[in-house]
């Protein structure tokens, strides 16, 4: 997969989180489709891959939906860059772990945007609320990151990892 | 175990965070125009957006009538029943004139309103996916007439938002609830010609999805005006000069006095329904309004 589809799917993601997932009866569904790909990117194709994408869905969320630039940017970017490096450190053949990860960073990615938006903007939400809405989203993006293993890994093998992904399944 | 910072990468990190702050700080102030990049960027996802947007609706929509189906079988059956008892049919008839009368009277207001302002018709074409700051796109721009600042009403005269940023085809909307930049001047009508409260409608503290009860605060209110539960909040008319007078905003929920005990803090149920939105208006207001 080129780097630029790699990013076409991302814009993909984005739109079907600001439109589908906005409307009333699907909106129970609460996932953040982007860093769950994200996070997969940055599993087959490494850190410096994954923290360009990052940036540059960050600022496009920044620019379409965002008061001010740079918050939606910065948190894609550290995200995927660190997810990289756990990932090649414990890149172990389970999916469990792989799992285990994807939550973990997908916590620490949606309370790096609320600690960021508590900097700058100004009304005021309570942190427990936050983490409880957190931790939500952290659910849904454990059962997407589920359905989405198998056709990620293979959309995003490189012809050195093939042999690694198909292995892995 | 690799080794997560040498030096060159702490100094990356260090400058990334230092141009972090710089971007923010940039573009933190309210601009007047986004640049043209964004401009672009905003108008193509929109056009996108808004091909995806209303179709979804109808879908949703559609299990909306699967559901009134189910209420239209019950409804049936209950009139079968009243089929024999005329009285009660009767009533029903009065029931159905009431609402009716409601109806054409909301219509009337909706002209009244309408003979008042200008208003620009739009539709909803996306919703903000962040959870920490709540915004709409629209797809009605400065070649419709819209400008930064104008009010975005319901049909039913309740205040959405107002608009933050235009490109030629699309416009943002920041919601009533966000929490990031949302600032209206406010006026709670409480029958007290002299001291009239007013305060700044600036977010939602508890809306984190589409679920929960919305409750917009208003902070700013001086502890010696009387405000009190059930009191209808309109615009003030004073921030803005593109925002309108006594655009509804909704009703007082509760009432309590700030950490420090030196002003009110009120918490308003907004009329609009937030959690579903698809069509709105942009209040123009006419030149010889504006001040």
């Amino acid at each position: 997969m080129h780097p630029l589809l790699i990013l076409l799917t991302l814009m993909g993601a984005l739109v079907v989180q600001s439109t589908v997932l906005q409307v009333q009866p699907f909106s129970f569904i609460a996932p953040n489709l982007i860093v769950v790909f994200l996070l997969y990117v940055s599993m087959m194709r490494g850190s410096l891959t994954a923290l360009y994408c990052g940036l540059l869905i960050g600022l496009i969320q920044d620019i379409l939906f965002g008061t001010y630039l740079g918050l939606y940017a910065y948190t894609f970017a550290t995200v995927g860059y660190f997810a990289g490096m756990t990932f090649r450190s414990y890149w172990s053949r389970q999916l469990v772990m792989v799992i285990l990860i994807m939550l973990g960073y997908s916590f620490l990615a949606e309370l790096t945007a609320y600690g960021l938006s508590r900097l700058f903007g100004y009304a005021h939400v309570d942190l427990m609320a936050a983490v409880t809405h957190t931790v939500r989203i952290m659910i849904w993006n454990g059962v997407f990151a589920l359905l989405l293993y198998v056709p990620s890994v293979k959309l995003l093998a490189t012809e050195r990892g093939r042999s690694m992904a198909e292995e892995s399944l | 175990m690799t080794r997560f910072f040498t030096s060159k990468r702490m100094m990356a990190l260090l400058a990334s965070f230092i141009l972090l702050a710089a971007l923010v700080g940039l573009t933190l102030r309210e601009r007047e125009k986004p640049t043209w990049p964004e401009a672009f960027l905003i108008d193509a996802f929109g056009w996108v957006q808004g091909v995806i947007y209303a179709p979804v609706h109808h879908v949703a929509d559609f299990f909306e009538q699967i559901q009134n189906i189910k209420a239209l079988y019950e409804e049936n059956a209950k009139l079968k029943q009243n089929l024999n008892d005329y009285s009660s049919m009767a009533i029903q008839v009065e029931v159905l004139q009431r609402e009716n009368k409601k109806l054409k009277d909301d219509l009337y207001k909706l002209k009244d309103i309408s003979g008042q302002f200008d208003l620009v018709s739009a539709n909803v074409v996306g919703r903000s996916p962040s959870s920490w700051n709540k915004e709409i796109t629209i797809d009605v721009g400065s070649k419709n007439g819209v400008e930064k600042d104008m009010a975005v009403i319901t049909a039913n005269k309740g205040l959405v938002g107002r608009v933050y940023e235009v490109t030629p085809y699309h416009s943002k909307v920041l919601l009533l609830t966000d929490k990031e930049r949302m600032g209206i001047s406010a006026k709670v009508l409480n029958n007290d010609e002299k001291n009239i409260a007013y305060g700044i409608v600036s977010g939602a503290t508890n809306d984190l999805s589409h679920t929960d009860k919305v409750r917009v605060e208003m902070t700013g209110i001086t502890l010696d005006t009387k405000v009190e539960k059930g009191q209808n909040v309109v615009t003030s008319g004073l921030a803005y000069t593109l925002f309108p007078a006594n655009l509804y905003i909704g009703k007082i929920a509760s009432v309590t006095e700030d950490k420090l005990g030196l002003t009110q803090t009120a918490e308003i149920e907004p009329a609009a329904s937030l959690g579903s939105l698809e069509f709105l208006y942009v209040v123009k207001k006419t030149k010889a309004e504006a001040r």
